[in-house]
Formats: C-alpha cells, sequence, structure tokens
C-alpha cells in the first residue's frame, strides 16, 4: 500500500506533457471555435435587441409625432370652425337687418300707397257725395219751385248731411 | 487473497515497463494508458462536437457549451475579470475536461482512475501552482507579488513571520488540490470495493451468508457508483474553481 503514498515522478512528467499537448490542441480546435461562436451568438443577440429598441423607440417616435399632428389639426379645425361660425352669424345678421330695412321700406311704400288710395277714394266719395247732393238740392229745388211747403224738408236734409259730415258740408261750402 | 491485495490490485498504477532515457525513467503503465485514451477522445471528440453543425450533435454540443459557459461566467469571470478570464478560459475548461473525463474513465469497467494516483494530481496541482504565481507575477511584477502576498495593514516587524508562512501557504494550496482530488477519488474506490469484498468475506462464513449479503452490497455499490458519478463532476469542478480563486487572489492581491 505504501505505493499509493509514493508519487512516481515520471508519471507526472506523462502527466504534464499529456496536459500541456492536450490544452494547446483544444485551444486551437476546440475552445477557440467554440468562443467564436458564443460570442458571435451574443453579438447577435445584442444586436438583434439592440434593433427590436431601435424600432420601438422610432415606433413611439411616430407616435408622438401623430398624436401632436393630430392636436394641431384638432386646433386647426376648431379654429376654422369657430370662424365659419362667427362668418354664417355675421351673415344671418347682415340678412336679418337687410330683411328688416326691406321690411320697412316695403311697409312704408305700402302705406303709402294706402294713403294715395285711400285720398283717391276720398276724393271719388267726395264727388260722388256733391253729385248726390247736387242731384238732391236740384230735386229739391224742383220740388220748391212747385210746391215751396218743400222748402223745409230740403233744410232739414241739408242740416241732417252736415250734421253727420261735417267736412263733406265744409266742402260744400266752399263748392 | 487478502483485502490489501486486492485494493492494490485495483487502485495502485500497474507499471508494464519503463522508458529509460539516462536517469529518467519514464514508466509505460496504466494511468498513461487512461490519460492516453482520455487525451484522444477529447482531442477528436470535443473539436468534432464543437465544430460539427448536425442535429444529431447538437445536445452533445449544448452540454458542452453550457459546461464551457458555466466555467466563463461562474469561474473564470468572476475571479479573474473578464479579460484576464476569458484568457485563461482555455487553460480552465482543457483541465476541467481532462479532470472529467480521467475521472469518468475510473468508472469505466477495466478502467483505472489515473487522478487516483498522486503523481497525477500533483502534477495538475503543480501546473495550477505555476498558473497562480505566473499570473501573479505577470500581473503585478515579480517583487511586488511577493511583497503583496503578505496582508496589507500587517505591522512591519510580524513580515519576517508571515512571509515565510504566506510561501508555505501557497504551496499549500497547491497540495491541498492535490490531495483533494487524489483522496475523493481514491475513497470511492476503496468503499465500493470494501461493499464487494463483503460479499466474500460472509460468504466465507458460509454460502448462504454470501448470497444474502450479495444483493445489499450490489445496492449499496449502485449508489457509490451514482455518488462517484457526482462526485467526477464535483471534484473536476472544484479543481477547476480553487485554481480560478487562487489565480484570482494572486492577481487582485487586495
Amino acid at each position: 500500500m505504501e505505493a499509493l503514498i509514493q508519487p512516481d515522478i515520471g508519471l507526472s512528467f506523462w502527466t504534464i506533457v499529456c496536459f500541456l499537448l492536450l490544452l494547446l490542441i483544444l485551444k486551437k480546435n476546440a475552445w477557440q471555435p467554440l468562443m467564436d461562436a458564443i460570442n458571435e451568438r451574443e453579438e447577435g443577440l445584442r444586436r438583434t435587441m439592440e434593433s427590436a429598441d431601435h424600432a420601438k423607440k422610432e415606433a413611439e417616435r411616430i407616435k408622438d409625432e401623430l398624436n401632436a399632428r393630430l392636436a394641431d389639426l384638432k386646433t386647426e379645425i376648431k379654429e376654422q370652425l369657430d370662424e365659419a361660425r362667427k362668418a354664417a352669424a355675421k351673415e344671418k345678421e347682415a340678412m336679418l337687418s337687410d330683411a328688416r330695412k326691406r321690411t320697412a321700406l316695403m311697409m312704408d311704400s305700402t302705406k303709402k300707397e294706402i294713403e294715395a288710395e285711400k285720398n283717391a277714394a276720398m276724393r271719388d266719395i267726395r264727388r260722388r257725395i256733391s253729385e248726390i247732393s247736387m242731384l238732391t238740392a236740384e230735386k229739391i229745388l224742383n220740388n220748391s219751385i212747385d210746391a215751396g211747403a218743400n222748402a223745409g224738408i230740403a233744410e232739414k236734409y241739408l242740416a241732417e248731411v252736415e250734421k253727420e259730415r261735417p267736412e263733406i258740408s265744409k266742402d260744400l261750402g266752399q263748392n | 487473497m487478502e483485502l490489501k491485495e486486492i485494493l492494490e490490485h485495483h487502485i495502485i498504477d500497474k507499471v508494464w515497463a519503463y522508458l529509460e532515457l539516462g536517469p529518467i525513467h519514464l514508466p509505460i503503465s496504466k494511468h498513461l494508458l487512461m490519460m492516453a485514451i482520455a487525451f484522444i477522445l477529447l482531442v477528436l471528440l470535443l473539436p468534432f462536437i464543437i465544430r460539427s453543425k448536425s442535429p444529431a450533435i447538437a445536445p452533445l454540443r449544448s452540454m458542452v457549451e453550457v459546461i464551457f459557459l458555466f466555467i466563463r461566467d461562474e469561474i473564470a469571470r468572476p475571479n479573474l475579470g473578464k479579460d484576464l478570464g476569458d484568457k485563461h478560459l482555455g487553460y480552465f475548461a482543457t483541465l476541467f475536461f481532462f479532470i472529467l473525463t480521467l475521472n469518468l474513465l475510473g468508472l469505466f469497467p477495466f478502467g483505472a482512475t489515473a487522478t487516483g494516483n498522486l503523481a497525477v494530481t500533483g502534477a495538475l496541482a503543480v501546473m495550477s501552482l505555476f498558473m497562480i504565481l505566473y499570473s501573479g507575477i505577470k500581473k503585478q511584477g515579480f517583487a511586488n507579488y511577493f511583497k503583496n502576498l503578505v496582508p496589507k495593514g500587517v505591522p512591519i516587524w510580524l513580515y519576517p513571520v508571515l512571509f515565510p508562512i504566506e510561501l508555505i501557504g501557497l504551496v499549500t494550496k497547491a497540495f491541498a488540490l492535490c490531495v483533494r482530488l487524489f483522496a475523493n477519488m481514491l475513497g470511492g474506490h476503496i468503499v465500493i470495493l470494501s461493499f464487494i469484498c463483503f460479499i466474500f468475506i460472509f460468504g466465507s462464513l458460509g454460502a448462504v451468508y454470501g448470497f444474502g449479503v450479495a444483493p445489499v452490497s450490489v445496492l449499496l455499490v449502485l449508489f457509490m457508483m451514482a455518488l462517484e458519478l457526482f462526485v467526477a463532476f464535483l471534484q473536476a469542478y472544484i479543481f477547476v474553481f480553487l485554481t480560478a480563486i487562487f489565480t484570482g487572489m494572486a492577481v487582485h492581491p487586495h
């Protein structure tokens, strides 16, 4: 059993030779390619993540931009609406005042027409009344010539006419 | 046959011949054969597995990659920093796979555990010691390295006492590495052999006893084999891990 704790230096030499050769060969043929592959993969992963991050940022930027533009558009639309509303109100006001003016004008002309019509009618009536009066007077006169007793009646009629329509009697007075 | 002979037969290296080179005797032995097998296996298989693009090899590739990444991220980089860790990664990875393969080869029938030999573990430990010294001296310079062996803040008159102690500590670390691996690999084998010998010890009392004990022994041996499988990985990891820690301590003294 003593051999167990008496190391054979020759075997140590073999171990060192074996290990160093292994180290040399594996370093070049195994670990370097493995390291490269792992680094490449990690790099690829990092790049993918970076590009994803970039895309996300880009999307966020675009979203912000669109939001800003939307807000701009909203305010613009609001302004335009306000303007349109104001313009419409002004137009309405103008149309209303115009209509009012025109109505007033129409009323005026209508009033004048009515007045003119009325005056004409009055004149006509006056003419007719004077004609009738004349006829009446003529008849009464004829009667009084025929029978002087009827003079009282003519007097009475005339008084009645004068009482009812003083202006006619005035007109009559002028005639 | 005594238990001692059986143990010696199974555990101690069998030297078949000596290669005589003047005063140097180089043994041609079973443990050398196991190392050669490990060497050939690793040199042929690892580059093949790593370079292969075949999906059938992919699981093996992932296994190697997981171990390699573990050595990089859990052993080399935390202890040595990113640059130096990546630089020495080849050493750590080779050391791990070499020890692991030797450990596992010892579990095969007709195999022998080369890591259960003080000469082999001693050589590995000496290389780790050189690794520690080389890294420390390269990083800090020769004089600084040995000056920094003694911790900072120690009164100056203690230096003559502490310096030899730290020097011895340096060697002790390597020696501990050597003995730890050796004893762990050997211990499991001795326990397994003992369990198997139980059968024959009880068998010598009577055949019935031998057959009665055999199932129990076989179960225990099975358990020990599973444990050894675990220990094979664990000890390879510990050897590499401690080498990395000591190298890290040599590189960053405080």
